[in-house]
């Protein structure tokens, strides 16, 4: 037996170890960034061939207003299959909060079933897209799946995430809880991901957690829950004050 | 005559000759015994002179001297020690003596170490004398990795890499007993006591088929076959390392007893370090290691007894920030345990003058657990061994047939992720874990045989290894061949060529996790080197070496691993040695080489992981005076290799920056070569029984980065290395009585 394993666990706690300092923790919106996609529908079925234009959302967060993003589709060389027809970018949409924009980019493709096989013997093939994001100099490349079913879609209803603390609007001292609530109808699970214009956040993947170093002012706080098993996808910002 | 007087005279006459008379004794004869100072070893056949006369001490080191001049004044010489004069008031009116002599170094001129026997082509034998000194962290088993053919690690793998292969090619011994590693993981100390061992012997490729299911490097530790003189204590305190007892003493003329143990001090220091360097450091680690050893020596006129006992434990607990927490506080839980432990009973047995036997049945049992976050591993096992060999002498020439051959049991549990192919967002995050229990019984047969033939001043070494190992259910066949040959009286030259087959991990060949389809892989050596002799101190030693490997076990998606990888390595290997006197010792070693893989056949040729160009080590040890010694190494290395990142993507499935590399691109990379620097002062305090060592040292000084790997932020927008610490000052004491 040898001792491997020991070495890569020990690699990991180096690596962890050092996350970085408040620029370069992932929680921190200090450039653009990508923070997740949905499709409408959340998944096709070859067996109930009723849709074929699927509307995908790209969202995406900076922490300047007032700009425009650029968006363009791209091949991912490393997909092994992809979507039939290319995304067509159809419309974007920015919200101001305090500290940032969210961006909401809507693309459309259709989807000729006829056109896409599940291979033998499995369930589903999951389709990859590419959505490339262009702002004030910074660029992300995101990539996603769109899944076609054999048999008729698994997961179909939607979740709801909010965030419970801070409330919106609310005073804070420089170090709070953050609480956020899912209600997962399916019991899928969900993956959440929290984001902030400013502080560090404990565990950004818990939906109970904390936040720390808070700069004085107006800030705006964001979680995000993808599910585990369906990908369906759902967010909600708020905004908050340090005195 | 009356016959009461003549009673009474002959009692009086027995009285006066045979009744010692304390004040005559005095007056006419000195009891003197000469110790070395330091140890209270007595020495023997130290010079003693009183005017004319002059007498030798015996092996207690006492000698009596008649010292019945007031004015003679006493002289003590013995070579290897100051000589030492004696004033008559010194020993005025006293019956015995103990005088205490300080040693003294030689002119430099004899070798100290003289090698024994013939090694094998790229063999290395280092003595304990040698190692110990100069060897990193005073550890002398580390001295291999000063050796021509050794690669410096990338990350935090304490394995050897020799000659291109990697870490798990390497196999190590302690006597007979076949070892799963060699070095603590934690602090990089071997579990081998260090005053236990005779000599390391380290070959980097081309070694006899008494060594098998490796491709890398064999080392070989040969533990004390001597009965001490007398009881030894040793006490090291190394700052802020571990601390260790040593204890040896003969029970009779012909057995002994040796035991050590030493555990880490590392956990009560480190997280206090960590604290002062960073308050709001949320990072807690606390590495602990300790070992234990054994030994019963019995010897007779023809046959050594050997009974060990070796134990070793590592562990580390931790709890860090870690992005895939499942706990508020964003922290994760990592809990790593190894341990070991071997009992062997070693025989060496001299049949007549040609045949020898040695004979070691042992019993192993091994534990390596590892839990991270939800995950669990946990290995455990239990070996029953049976090494027998069997040589031939004939006059210098020697053969050789054996075999080993074991049985064990292991237990396998493991909670990881399970591999769901029908998931269309599976993510070993969030995935079901597999809760998976396998016990499975192992058996391995080996048996070798070798001849050494003289044709002419030339001497050939065939030889053939056959191993089976019961999770392949398949077996091996090794051929091997080696060659000496006298140029003249300072240069021979050698050769070695010959199959190394390996088998795969037992992870690997796993019904679930691996393949049990898998075939050994192996690799062909070929080796032609030079000795020479410059003189009567110096030695080089001057080597090409060409290996290719074969039905190497990659990853595969489809079967988990199959045999598909192939590789090759080349090089040039040098070490140029100066032979140790009295004052001085070192070498310079070092090796070129190119080293590259194949990932399976439709993949390109790209560098190895193991791809280091250049590694250069030179090391000294010199001796000022007989308590001052001075000394260092200095280590170069190319950087390790690794894959840079091509692209990155951010993945909306998993909220993650995932890095992207073509197969082109793999191990193209190339870190910051490493440079270091390593110094010591000794000073031997000696009392009359008793001495203390008092070393101050600074490790790894690194004159450039030093990176032992490549780290990224989240993003992978930044790349940083992940560099060693900039220097490790110690301080070691240590105590003999």
């Amino acid at each position: 037996m040898k001792t491997h394993f020991l070495s890569l666990a020990l690699l990991a706690l180096v690596f962890s170890a050092c996350r970085g300092g408040p620029d370069e923790r992932p929680e921190t919106i200090n450039k653009l960034r990508a923070i997740g996609t949905s499709s409408n529908p959340v998944g096709l079925s070859t067996s109930e061939p009723t849709v074929d234009t699927v509307v995908i959302t790209a969202f995406a967060l900076h922490p300047k207003s007032g700009l425009t993003i650029q968006v363009e589709p791209f091949n991912d060389p490393f997909a092994t299959a992809t979507l039939p027809s290319p995304l067509v970018v159809k419309s974007q949409k920015s919200t101001d909060y305090s500290g940032m924009t969210l961006y909401e980019i809507t693309l459309t493709t259709q989807i000729p079933l006829v056109q896409v096989t599940v291979p033998e013997g499995a369930t589903f093939i999951s389709l990859r897209y590419g959505i490339r994001l262009t702002i004030d100099g910074d660029q992300e490349d995101v990539v996603g799946n769109l899944v076609v079913y054999k048999d008729k879609v698994p997961w179909t209803l939607t979740p709801a995430v909010a965030i419970a603390e801070p409330t919106v609007g609310s005073s804070n001292s420089a170090n709070f809880p953050l609480v956020a609530t899912l209600n997962d109808q399916e019991d899928e699970g969900y993956r959440v991901g929290w984001f902030t214009t400013s502080g560090s956040i404990a565990n950004r993947r818990a939906l109970n957690t904390k936040i720390k170093d808070v700069s004085q002012g107006d800030h705006t706080l964001l979680v995000t829950a993808r599910g585990l098993k369906s990908g369906h996808f759902t967010l909600q910002a708020a905004t908050f004050k340090v005195d | 005559m009356n016959k009461r007087f003549v009673s009474l005279l002959l009692v009086a006459f027995s009285a006066f000759f045979l009744i010692p008379s304390g004040s005559a004794l005095c007056a006419q004869e000195l009891l003197i015994t000469i110790l070395a100072k330091g140890s209270g070893n007595p020495i023997v056949k130290a010079e003693i002179k009183a005017g004319a006369t002059i007498v030798y001490t015996d092996a207690k080191g006492e000698a009596r001297i008649p010292v019945s001049d007031p004015e003679l004044e006493l002289r003590i010489s013995r070579p290897g020690f100051i000589d030492t004069v004696l004033e008559p008031e010194e020993f005025a009116d006293r019956k015995t003596l103990e005088v205490f002599l300080l040693p003294k170094l030689g002119d430099d001129d004899d070798i100290v170490i003289v090698g024994k026997k013939r090694p094998e082509t790229s063999k290395k034998v280092i003595n304990i004398k040698e190692a110990a000194p100069v060897a990193p962290n005073g550890d002398p088993v580390q001295v291999i990795k000063l050796l021509p053919g050794v690669q410096k690690p990338s990350g935090f793998n304490q394995g050897l890499v020799v000659r291109g292969s990697g870490p798990d090619d390497s196999i190590y011994y302690f006597d007979h007993v076949k070892l799963p590693f060699i070095f603590h993981s934690i602090s990089n100390l071997s579990i081998t006591p260090e005053q236990t061992i005779d000599n390391i012997s380290f070959s980097s490729g081309g070694f006899g088929p008494e060594f098998g299911d490796a491709g890398g490097g064999v080392v070989v530790i040969d533990s004390k076959n001597s009965i001490p003189e007398r009881p030894l204590n040793e006490i090291r305190i190394n700052v802020p390392i571990y601390s260790g007892y040593y204890h040896e003493r003969p029970l009779s003329e012909d057995s002994a007893f040796r035991g050590s143990i030493r555990r880490s001090t590392l956990e009560l220091i480190l997280p206090y370090v960590l604290k002062r360097l960073d308050a709001d450091n949320d990072l807690t680690i606390s590495p602990y290691f300790g070992d234990a050893y054994l030994q019963y020596l019995k010897k007779t006129d023809d046959t050594v007894y050997k009974l060990s006992l070796l134990g070793s434990m590592d562990g580390l607990k931790a709890a860090f920030p870690f992005d895939e927490s499942e706990s508020s506080d964003g922290r994760g839980d990592l809990d790593i345990l190894t341990q070991f432990a071997s009992l062997s009973f070693e025989i060496e047995r001299r049949l007549n003058s040609a045949w020898s036997l040695s004979l070691t049945p042992y019993v192993t049992r091994q534990q390596q657990s590892i839990n991270f976050l939800k995950n669990k591993v946990d290995i455990r096992g239990s070996e029953a061994v049976l090494h027998a060999e069997l040589t031939h002498r004939r006059g210098t020439l020697k053969d050789y047939i054996g075999m080993v051959s074991s049985g064990g049991r292991y237990f396998i549990d493991v909670f990881v992720p399970k591999l769901v192919r029908d998931d269309p967002f599976y993510d070993r995050e969030e995935a079901e874990r597999l809760q998976r229990s396998v016990a499975a019984n192992v058996y391995s047969w080996a048996g070798w045989a070798s001849t050494e033939q003289g044709v002419g001043d030339l001497i050939l070494t065939p030889g053939a290894r056959v191993q089976y190992w019961s999770p392949l259910r398949k077996a091996s066949f090794d051929p091997r061949l080696a060659g000496r040959y006298p140029l003249n009286a300072d240069h021979l030259l050698k050769f070695a060529v010959g199959k190394y087959s390996q088998a795969p991990q037992p992870d690997q060949t796993d019904e679930v996790f691996g393949n049990p389809d898998l075939d050994f892989q192996y690799s062909i050596h070929s080796i032609l080197g030079l000795e020479t002799k410059w003189g009567e101190r110096w030695t080089s030693d001057v080597q090409v070496f060409h290996k290719t490997f074969e039905e190497m076990v990659q990853s595969n998606a489809l079967k988990n691993f199959a045999n598909t990888g192939t590789g090759e390595s080349y090089g040039l290997e040098i070490f140029v040695r100066r032979l140790l006197t009295e004052r001085l010792f070192g070498w310079v070693s070092y090796t070129w080489s190119q080293n590259f893989v194949r990932l399976s056949k439709e993949s390109d040729r790209t560098p190895s992981p193991y791809d280091q160009t250049h590694v250069t080590t030179l090391v000294s040890d010199y001796k000022l005076t007989p308590l001052w010694s001075l000394g260092g190494r200095w280590e170069y290395a190319s950087g390790n290799r690794y894959t840079p990142v091509e692209s990155v993507v951010y993945n909306s499935i998993f909220d993650k920056y995932q890095a992207r590399s073509t197969k082109s691109g793999y191990n193209q990379g190339r870190m910051p070569a490493t440079n270091m620097i390593s110094i010591y002062a000794d000073r031997r305090i000696l009392d009359d029984r008793w001495q203390m060592n008092l070393r101050l040292g600074v490790e790894d000084a690194a004159l450039g980065k030093n990176a032992r790997n490549v780290t990224y932020n989240y993003d992978y927008s930044k790349t940083e290395y992940v560099a060693g610490p900039a220097f490790i000052p110690y301080i070691e004491l240590k105590a003999t009585f």
